[in-house]
């Protein structure tokens, strides 16, 4: 147990940003740093993306080409191809399709890599940084922010009215600290081609929950402006009449 | 009525306000060992995130692994110290005192969904869902159960933890 512990400790402290530096840790114990099953990947199962953890850094740009557009065919094969700008520093990235209900939708696999941009160190000899999670009858899957500058993986469409499509990514700063890393979050809900129900797309890189002296438009504010405009404009209209007359 | 007799009566009204002692606030004090071993985890699973409890703005806050630490010299993996279990053990029974029950305070009704009773919160997910849909959720019976099962204490004998 001990030995578990302090290597967890080790690859937390490694340099790496600390949520997504060992895919292990997600489902692990939250006295060991672990997620207790959150994988932070901004699906409704995890409810919170990386942003919960990780702020302060530039929005890393990411690409994520040949997913389905809006609407998929059940049993299509879809391979799609992840892409990031700055690709010299580490990122990490964790993502899933679920279904309403929660669990994995279709099938998930990452792509063995074709060359070494997909690698570790992005080193043709490098580890391959993807692994694959089966939790609480979630598909996750998981990159290390080990240096590979491109990720791609194969996704079979089910026969599920509807899914989402949650990914999270983490540019490192390299501090060891959750602080200064930038975050890239995606949302999607996609539905069976056929099903008529609008697909929304959301993509964030604030935290999910903001903190409590965050300024926020509510309604007694937004009231207060407008009284506010009246009263400037009585005001300019009493002086102007003031000085035309 | 006379001046004079109108001073003299706000002049006794204000000594009356004063000589009434105000209800001692009490604070539910339930128990540490069970906090340390069932409750503290959860509440670092779901709620010690630096975006959200480990903020430093927030009254309540919990300390730990992986997340906020209470102190600069411990490193993101290191086990989770006393001080950081006794300080979120501390803010915990905070959050649970207040003029109604603990089963109405802020612990127990903030991560609710309003659904099922809830009081809002700032956390609920992009998804727009609180901590805990239900009651019923496991975590959120270990967390009641544990809230619930002490009476609460005078604020003035609650220093020190039992």
């Amino acid at each position: 147990m001990k030995t578990s512990a302090l290597t967890l400790a080790l690859c937390l402290a490694s340099g790496r940003a600390a949520a997504f530096s060992d895919y292990e840790l997600f489902p692990a114990d939250p006295l060991l740093s672990g997620g207790g099953g959150r994988f932070f990947t901004g699906s409704p199962v995890d409810g919170f993306g990386c942003s919960v953890c990780h702020s302060g850094g530039l929005e890393p740009q990411v690409v994520f080409q040949g997913l389905p557009a809006g609407e998929y065919v059940p049993g299509t094969i879809y391979d799609v191809e992840v892409t990031w700008s700055d690709p010299q520093r580490p990122h990490a990235l964790a993502l899933e399709f679920v279904t309403a209900l929660g669990q994995a939708a279709g099938q998930l696999t990452p792509l063995e890599p074709s060359d070494a941009s997909e690698r570790c160190a992005g080193d043709a000899s490098g580890e391959p940084p993807t692994h694959i999670s089966h939790v609480a009858g979630r598909t996750i899957l998981t990159l290390d922010d080990c240096g590979a500058s491109r990720l791609r993986f194969r996704f079979a469409a089910p026969a599920d009215p509807s899914l989402v499509f949650a990914a999270s990514v983490v540019r490192s700063d390299l501090s060891q600290t959750p602080e200064g890393d930038g975050t890239f979050e995606l949302r999607q809900v996609l539905v069976r081609q056929g099903v008529t129900r609008p697909p929304s797309t959301s993509t964030c890189s604030s935290a999910a929950a903001r903190p409590p002296s965050a300024a926020r438009c509510t309604p007694a504010f937004v009231a207060l402006l407008g009284a506010l405009a009246l009263a400037v404009r009585r005001c300019r209209r009493r002086s102007l009449s003031g000085s035309s007359g | 009525m006379s001046r004079t007799f109108q001073r003299t009566w706000l002049a006794l009204s204000l000594l009356c306000a004063c000589a009434v002692d105000a209800p001692a606030l009490r604070v539910p004090a339930p128990d540490a060992n069970q906090f340390a071993l069932e409750v503290y985890p959860i509440l670092l699973r779901d709620c010690g995130f630096p975006a959200c409890h480990g903020d430093a703005r927030r009254f309540f806050r919990v300390f730990g692994p992986g997340r906020t630490r209470l102190s600069p010299e411990l490193l993101p993996g290191d086990p989770a110290s006393d001080e950081e279990i006794q300080q979120s053990y501390d803010r915990a029974r905070s959050m649970l005192s207040g003029e109604k029950s603990v089963a109405a305070s802020a612990l127990l009704r903030k991560p609710l969904a309003k659904s099922a009773g809830g009081a809002g919160h700032e956390g609920e997910d992009p998804w727009g869902s609180n901590i805990y849909l239900s009651p019923q959720d496991p975590r959120y019976q270990i967390l009641r159960a544990w809230a619930l099962a002490q009476p609460a204490i005078p604020a003035a004998n609650a220093g020190a933890a039992p």
